[in-house]
């Protein structure tokens, strides 16, 4: 799950530099996002944007513009106006969508991060890398390339303490938690076996 | 006589290490150096060790060489990819230096660059391929170098990993490096030498020479810091003690460091000295210790 944060309003007005007038619109996102505070954000940043001159066109509130902003633009033909550009409040795929669906400059006011909750419960499709050569039969169905800090392979680097990583004590070492599920599954064994390094043509580019 | 070779005479052997400044001025590792020359048989010299951005280890092995010393240039998977360590491996055979040490290395959040991208393209593993590869004529996709290196690779272990999982792990990874090619290893810093007595048992079926680490306690407060923050080195409450309650910091480091060697003769096949700044005692150390 993404989830966004608004940029500081200093680098969003920097953006707006050339812009006489902007619509706003914000993505109400995948469920994650606080919708409570959609209403609020918006109005406020149209309020601070006008405080500096600049003309407000309108603004919309709207789910899911990484898969509906074409749709959603379509229905605002008449709601937008012709503002300079667009403001998307919206995870870094909902500003490419827009983007995607119009000729208009699209400002980006957010930056994206992925939510802690779902980085731990792995419920992402981050925990695959889309490498086109798993290694899971060997690692007990946890990825080294996604658990690991440094991405290794064949084993933990020298940085493991107290079963951590050498970058922060807040996450497991990777490597740990694959002994340990070899362990139990009676496989060490297994674990002496070679990785090889990864082929990059196949991991694709969104990962 | 060089460092493969003291190794092949089965001698007990010595290796220091030094760390590139953060600049230009080599002079005063320059002056270590040659304080130590003679007195150990290679000098290891760190890849931007703790992630720092310093002066880089493949320069400094080549003026070691030029000086008459054996290096042994560290090289770590953490700022370049796969096309960048096979031609900086070619560029150092070019000038001069023999011995390779492969290291994952550190992440770059641990420096002052935290930014930086981390590119772990090998990993210490393949990079001993790598090595064992370009040994045999060939880059890693097989094609045919045209004059060929004739390097000798080694590694390091941590003995010291402080966890069942890690522990197991190192003894298993070490074991993947001697497979893909490691002739030698060096340790992280050693300070119970009962425990590294039960790891050279554990890994003594590898029969590849392992250099114990002896790191220079300047005083206590570094050794709680490493304790704390370094993984693999424990320093005991007694050493810690002992820092503490001399009146001569560096006598008692000395003798601490002494000590520690006098043990591992009986332990592995030689020490490895980082000295961390004071490479000047170096030649002291090695005296108390009997070399």
């Amino acid at each position: 799950m993404i989830i966004f944060e608004q940029k500081p309003f200093e680098e969003i007005l920097g953006y707006l530099a050339n812009d006489r007038s902007v619509f706003l619109l914000r993505c109400t996102g995948c469920a994650k996002v606080n919708l409570a505070n959609a209403e609020s954000d918006i109005i406020d940043m149209k309020g601070k944007i006008e405080e500096k001159g600049i003309d407000i066109t309108g603004f919309a509130i709207k789910g899911l513009l990484c898969i509906k902003a074409k749709s959603v633009l379509e229905d605002l033909t008449e709601t937008i106006g012709n503002p300079s550009s667009i403001l998307a409040m919206a995870c870094g795929l909902g500003v490419q969508s827009v983007a995607e669906a119009t000729d208009k400059i699209v400002h980006p006011a957010c930056n994206s991060f992925v939510d802690k909750e779902s980085l731990e419960r792995g419920k992402r499709e981050g925990r695959c890398r889309i490498c086109g050569d798993c290694v899971l039969e060997f690692t007990g169905g946890i990825c080294p390339l996604t658990v690991c800090s440094k991405r290794l392979l064949n084993g933990p680097c020298g940085g493991t303490s107290g079963g951590k990583c050498e970058i922060s004590k807040e996450i497991d070492c990777g490597w740990m938690l694959i002994y340990e599920r070899m362990k139990k599954l009676g496989r060490l064994e297994v674990l002496k076996a070679y990785l090889a390094p990864k082929d990059y043509r196949k991991i694709q580019k969104l990962t | 006589m060089g460092f493969k070779e003291a190794l092949d005479s089965k001698k007990f052997v010595v290796t220091a290490e030094i760390g590139p400044i953060k600049g230009t001025d080599i002079q005063e590792i320059m002056e270590n150096a040659e304080l130590i020359k003679g007195k150990v048989d290679a000098i290891n010299v760190t890849d931007l060790q703790s992630s720092v951005m310093r002066l880089g280890s493949m320069a400094v092995c080549h003026l070691l060489k030029d000086r008459g010393i054996d290096p042994i240039f560290q090289l770590t998977c953490r700022d370049r990819n796969r096309l960048a360590l096979q031609s900086d491996l070619l560029s150092a055979w070019v000038l001069g230096i023999r011995n390779v040490l492969a290291l994952t290395g550190d992440h770059p959040t641990m420096g002052d660059h935290p930014q930086a991208m981390p590119v772990f393209d090998l990993d210490s593993v393949s990079l001993l391929r790598v090595i064992k590869r370009l040994n045999e004529g060939f880059d890693m996709m097989g094609n045919e170098l045209k004059g060929v290196t004739d390097f000798f690779p080694g590694a390091v272990v941590n003995p010291g990993a402080d966890t069942e999982a890690a522990f197991e792990m190192q003894i298993v990874k070490m074991g993947k490096k001697i497979e893909a090619g490691a002739r030698f290893f060096q340790t992280q810093g050693i300070f119970d030498l009962d425990l590294f007595e039960g790891f050279m048992k554990r890994a003594e079926d590898f029969k590849t020479p392992v250099l114990g680490g002896v790191i220079l306690l300047k005083s206590a407060g570094m050794a709680r810091f490493m304790n704390k923050n370094v993984a693999g080195v424990f320093v005991p409450p007694p050493l810690i003690k002992e820092m503490e309650e001399t009146k001569d910091k560096v006598k008692t480091s000395i003798e601490i460091a002494a000590r520690l060697i006098r043990g591992m003769k009986n332990i592995c096949q030689g020490v490895h000295i980082m000295a961390i700044g004071w490479e000047k005692r170096i030649p002291m150390v090695l005296e108390e210790a009997g070399l």
